[in-house]
């Protein structure tokens, strides 16, 4: 189902203009949460015959990116430049110009800066689509712009090539990472979850997830993913993380053919021993996580005990992130 | 979410199942006409793949409710339709075919090697040999076929989440094999029971006429995966008919008999099992059965009276055949496995400590 806010932005005139259109503010802020990959990532029916590729991100309230963004102070018509520091940051910086060109006529561009959350890139844990979102949001704010998360994400893949759905906070979606499209909206929160993280190979340069081949999904696969949709419905449904960590492994596995995680057997053995509900992955890079249910009795115990196994397995330092429920401050 | 919508067509109003709640945690997966959804999965596939255009010729044998599925598809999409069957195809069935603008060609004699099946193919290899543009659908081999039951598991998943032991009656091997594989990607454990009946060949009996129809075959469908299966049960018509009065009598669900033949299994397990989820799918409604199921005084006539029989009796060696109600042990095991007598092999999925079910 498609989303329903749809607020409306200023659209700007398509004539010269002397002045800036509306108020700026000298300095714009924006933020965005990370996220510790995917539950699901596949291949779904949107209704035209072909498979869509789309994701439901596993968002990281508590990975937070902020951006700062000063606009040079005279109109210009040439294309608006920006830049960006750190200076490595380069799709954070596309993505300013990008929403510049698009909704600030005669922007001369500005300087962008982003607090990282110290997360690498390449890992999975969303801090390219993070960075990216920020500064969008940044510059957005500088200007006055409330630009709907449709559009945001439109943007985000535009200038990243492949995005995930952190603009949407923690709301439950089925996202396609190419196309920024919401293809369902679960209209559910995640239920919270304790996940004990890791990554499973920190010597790992990261993955390039534009350089991944394109998914080439069979038509068993793409059934499925299907059915992991449906279980997915009923675990947002009945908030339960059982269900939902089922859906996570199995989609890991399908997903092993793509891109293998290394040492998944071993979390895997470890999920058994521990009392974990099931292993859950980045699609796209090396972090991995075993979940368990906040509610299980006696669960710190077993948290404790498993990120001691991951130590002990090599797979350290394990990290015990939580997922929470609460509304996201921006 | 839950907002209606009106439906595209008759085919998306009816081929998915309702899960309806029988009591505690057993569910009915309740089919009007199970048989549409791999009838449209794979004139769909088909359509997309190029093998099937506008207007191509769509020929297949049958004299079962997979027609009707191809029926209701091409009356939608205008396709043509000859569906090739014997003199026993009952009339209504036949004459809601036609309607639906099938030409259904009969074949009179039976084949002097291979009885009527043989004499069948021969006439669907004839009606493609005169007409440019044929598809055969071949339900029993065509690997869309199962592949069409994402569908049913995403339903079924969707409605009760996790399912630990999925019932159903097994013909081309299709929708147990479709349903149970695509559930297990989720749930890898869970159990799966196929119903047959006795003098069917799909689970190692010989053949033989059989009474209950619309499972059990007489030639091996290759559709049909046996390792799915942790245990088979063969039932008679008695059995099943007794069984889909009173899944209409106690829960008013009004079905047919491979219906009652899945309840009479699905409830046995369900009352052994009180802790486990279990769903027992239920292909069609019960229209085409007043005159025999439903009707006592033709029970009586014809001796299918209840034979009160309420536990299977276990049976090792199925080429021996079977009667009344009878079971093996499956544990995902070939055919060949099974007959040889060789121990189940043990399965990573299997081996978690995951609990088992009686
Ligand atoms: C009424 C009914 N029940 C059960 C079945 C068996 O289903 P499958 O062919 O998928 O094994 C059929 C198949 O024709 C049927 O028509």
């Amino acid at each position: 189902m498609a989303v329903s806010t749809q607020r409306r932005s200023p659209t700007p005139p398509s004539e010269a203009h002397p002045e800036p259109l509306w108020p700026i503010r000298s300095l714009g802020r924006g933020s965005a949460i990370g996220h510790h990959g995917e539950l699901l990532q596949g291949a779904f029916d949107d209704g035209s015959g072909q498979p869509h590729p789309a994701l439901v991100t596993l968002p990281l309230p508590t990975l937070v990116t902020t951006a700062e963004f000063r606009p040079f102070p005279h109109p210009s018509t040439e294309p608006p430049t920006v830049t960006v520091s750190p200076q490595w940051k380069t799709k954070a910086r596309a993505a300013a110009e990008l929403l510049l060109r698009e909704h600030v006529p005669q922007s001369a561009g500005g300087e962008l800066v982003i607090h990282d959350a110290g997360t690498p890139p390449g890992v999975g844990l969303g801090t390219s689509t993070c960075d990216v979102t920020a500064a969008l949001r940044a510059t957005a704010d500088c200007y006055r712009l409330d630009l709907p998360v449709e559009r945001l994400a439109t943007l985000a893949v535009r200038a990243e090539g492949a995005s995930d759905s952190v603009m949407l906070e923690n709301r439950a979606v089925l996202f396609g990472q190419r196309s920024g499209r919401v293809l369902e909206d679960f209209d559910r929160a995640l239920p919270e979850m304790i996940l004990v993280g890791c990554d499973t190979d920190p010597t790992h340069t990261g993955v390039d997830t534009l350089s991944l081949r394109p998914p080439d999904y069979t038509a068993e696969e793409i059934g499925r993913f299907r059915v992991l949709l449906g279980v997915l419905r009923h675990a947002l449904d009945t908030g339960s993380v059982p269900l939902l960590a089922r859906v996570a492994e199995a989609s890991a596995l399908i997903n092993q053919r793509r891109l293998p995680t290394r040492g998944l057997d071993v979390l895997r053995e470890v999920a058994a021993r521990t009392g974990g509900l099931g292993v859950q992955v980045s699609h796209s890079g090396t972090v991995a996580s075993i979940i368990f249910d906040p509610a299980t009795p006696g669960v710190a115990e077993h948290v404790e005990r498993c990120a001691r196994l991951l130590d002990e397995r090599g797979f350290g330092p394990a990290r015990v992130l939580r997922v929470t429920t609460e509304e996201v401050a921006r | 979410m839950n907002r209606r919508a009106a439906l595209a067509d008759a085919v998306e109003a009816y081929r998915l199942p309702r899960l309806v709640r029988l009591t505690g945690n057993t569910y009915a997966a309740v089919f009007s006409l199970m048989k549409l959804l791999p009838a449209d999965h794979i004139l769909r596939a088909a359509t997309l793949r190029g093998d099937v255009r506008p207007d191509t010729t769509i020929v297949e044998t049958t004299s079962g409710t997979f027609g009707l599925g191809l029926a209701m598809r091409t009356a939608l999409t205008g396709n043509p339709l000859v569906l090739v069957s014997d003199p026993v195809i009952d009339d209504r069935l036949r004459e809601r075919l036609e309607l639906l603008g099938a030409r259904v060609d009969i074949v009179r004699d039976p084949s002097p090697v291979g009885g009527y099946q043989a004499a069948r193919l021969d006439r669907v290899a004839q009606v493609r040999a005169e007409i440019a543009d044929t598809f055969c659908p071949n339900q029993y081999s065509n690997p869309d076929n199962p592949l069409a039951y994402a569908l049913a598991a995403e339903a079924v998943a969707e409605a009760v989440g996790q399912v630990d032991c999925l019932v159903g009656p097994v013909g081309s091997g299709g929708s147990m094999c479709g349903t149970a594989n695509n559930l297990r990607t989720a749930f890898p454990e869970m159990r799966a029971i196929g119903v047959d009946t006795h003098l069917s060949v799909l689970f190692g009996q010989p053949d033989g006429h059989r009474r209950l129809r619309g499972l059990g075959n007489s030639l091996m469908p290759a559709n049909l995966d046996h390792r799915t299966f942790d245990e088979v049960h063969w039932v008679g018509a008695a059995e099943a008919y007794q069984a889909t009065r009173e899944l209409f009598r106690r829960h008013a669900l009004f079905t047919g008999p491979t219906s009652g033949a899945a309840y009479l299994v699905g409830r046995w397990f369900a009352e052994r099992n009180p802790d486990a989820t279990t769903v027992i799918m239920c292909p069609d409604d019960g229209y085409r059965y007043q005159d025999t199921v439903y009707h006592a005084g033709w029970l009586a006539e014809n001796h299918l009276l209840d034979r009160g029989e309420r536990e299977p009796t276990p049976v090792a060696d199925p080429t021996r055949g079977t009667s009344g109600w009878a079971f093996l042990p499956w544990q995902r095991r070939s055919l060949d496995e099974v007959l040889r007598n060789e121990p189940a092999p043990v399965s990573a999925e299997l081996r978690g400590g995951r609990r088992t079910w009686r």
